[in-house]
């Protein structure tokens, strides 16, 4: 799976590299005890700061999407309960588009599109996989 | 005699094609070690900064030739065998550096990054899919040849005279003797250090950074594993090589071939003179297919808003890499084949040194224990 970091983003680096290891569950580029390089590892090849990294590492811990182990690295571990402010950041997210009065059916429409595209992202995953192991 | 001046001129001529061919074997997006955005790869700059270089290179051979042909006829060969390659490494460097200050000067003050959005990027699973073995076909027959020799040695040693010939002169005579504990023990350590050396290098080879760039970065992983084969199977076959050639030095130091009425031997003199020629000839191999598959893989920017971010800030005259937040210790040279040192490492003092101790180790340690 691909991390494309831009670097005079607003979003921090640390920021980015969650975030895209996030989506990359959700669409299943990444499975459950599937491996990540290590964060020394990952540092060098983007060429930065080992810190960065860490970060990164400990906030997808602390919401639990993978496992820190110190011989083996990081290891994803989907803990199913969701963050605790995860309601709070999409009722953000949603009055940010309502105050601008869009469109309550426009709104679902997006939500239920980008979920859609997860699934169906997903499944392409999983058959692709299967094709792997078959051959 | 043949052999000293045929050496200096081989490796001359090396070095001379080295630094000619090799703005076709980087990357062009890294011309003369500068990072340009891939829409810009065929500015005419480049082009007539190409031009100048090689004119330069031209420049620089026939004075050197020149020289070397003035100093035979009016002194001695000995000054082309000694300079020659640390006078034309520093020359035609000299000419690469002033290309790449030129071209980044030009590539500043135009602008070539304004409104781009830069950006890093790797794969995840990159270094998952290196196919590359530590144990190759080629460094398991370098190991048994090793292997080979020392059994060789500890075999013949009861049989060796109190003193032994190591070092030969081009005729296979040989001009420097030692005692035959130091003298087996100092070949046969040597041997084994350098295919350990060998083998540590294609071991760490994989753990090396993959960086991608953003602008087209399936086809650059492929580049870059692909690549990482061809270095894999270099080492190896050059491994293979100088142990194959330690094996025919321990059949001469071993008093395993005959000898002629001067105490030289007619086989080894043909025969040492192929090793060198056959790394040489390795490496010009790898150099085509570097060319080759760099040209395979296209400049055309993909789908994508990103191009790889001009990092030329971390280079020193496009040869030397400090960048202290960056973890990797080795990176991809951006002139010439190989890793070179990131200095920014705390790290990197400690490796230099220890480079330094063992080259002073291999010339200091010999003559002390040469037997006069």
């Amino acid at each position: 799976m691909l991390l494309v970091l831009e670097i005079e983003s607003e979003k921090p680096l640390y920021q980015q590299i969650r975030d895209q290891i996030v989506e990359g569950i959700a669409a299943g580029r990444l499975v459950p005890n599937q491996t990540l390089p290590s964060i020394r590892q990952l540092a060098a090849d983007f060429g930065i700061n080992l810190h960065t990294v860490n970060k990164a590492y400990d906030q997808l811990e602390r919401e639990g999407f993978i496992l820190l182990r110190r011989k083996t690295g990081a290891v994803i571990q989907i803990n199913p309960r969701l963050a605790e402010d995860w309601e709070a950041r999409m009722r953000t997210l949603l009055a940010e588009a309502f105050a601008k009065g869009a469109a309550v059916e426009h709104i679902m429409q997006q939500c239920q599109n980008i979920l859609t595209g997860f699934q169906e992202q997903r499944n392409a995953n999983v058959s692709l996989t299967d094709e792997g192991t078959n051959q | 005699m043949i052999i000293e001046y045929v050496i200096p001129t081989l490796i001359f001529i090396f070095i001379f094609f080295g630094h000619w061919f090799m703005p076709d074997i980087m990357p062009s997006t890294l011309p003369f070690g500068v990072r340009i955005p891939p829409e810009r790869v065929d500015e005419p700059i480049i082009k007539q900064i190409r031009q100048n270089y090689r004119t330069g290179l031209l420049l620089i051979a026939i004075l050197m030739i020149a020289i070397g042909i003035w100093l035979i006829i009016a002194y001695t060969p000995l000054f082309i065998n000694v300079g020659t390659p640390f006078v034309a490494i520093l020359l035609m460097g000299t000419d690469y550096v002033l290309a790449h200050q030129r071209l980044r000067r030009i590539k500043e003050r135009e602008g070539w990054y304004n409104g781009l959005r830069q950006a890093i990027a790797t794969n995840i699973q990159a270094h998952d899919q290196q196919k590359t073995r530590i144990f190759s076909p080629w460094l398991i027959s370098s190991i048994i040849i090793l292997i080979m020799t020392i059994a060789l040695t500890i075999v013949r040693y009861p049989a060796l005279p109190a003193v032994i010939p190591t070092h030969f002169n081009a005729a296979g005579v040989p001009n420097g003797w030692m005692n035959k504990f130091s003298g087996v023990v100092s070949l046969s350590l040597t041997n084994i250090l350098i295919t350990a050396f060998f083998i540590v290098l294609i071991r760490y080879l994989p753990r090396t950074r993959i960086q991608l760039d953003p602008s087209n970065a399936e086809r650059d992983l492929q580049r870059q594993l692909q690549q990482r084969q061809l270095v894999n199977k270099l080492l190896a076959i050059t491994s293979l090589i100088i142990n194959a050639s330690f094996f025919f030095i321990s059949l001469q130091t071993l008093q395993i071939l005959p000898t002629n009425a001067q105490g030289g031997n007619t086989i080894m003199t043909t025969i040492i003179p192929l090793f060198p020629l056959a790394i040489l000839a390795t490496i010009v191999w790898l150099i085509i297919r570097m060319i080759r598959l760099r040209n395979q893989s296209g400049t055309q920017r993909q789908t994508t808003p990103y191009v790889l971010r001009n990092d030329d800030r971390y280079w020193l005259g496009g040869l030397f890499y400090s960048n202290p937040d960056d973890p990797a210790l080795f990176v991809e040279k951006r002139f010439g084949i190989g890793w070179t040192i990131n200095f920014g490492n705390p790290q990197a003092k400690w490796w230099i040194l220890g480079f330094l101790a063992v080259i002073l180790i291999f010339v200091v340690l010999p003559p002390l224990f040469l037997h006069p």
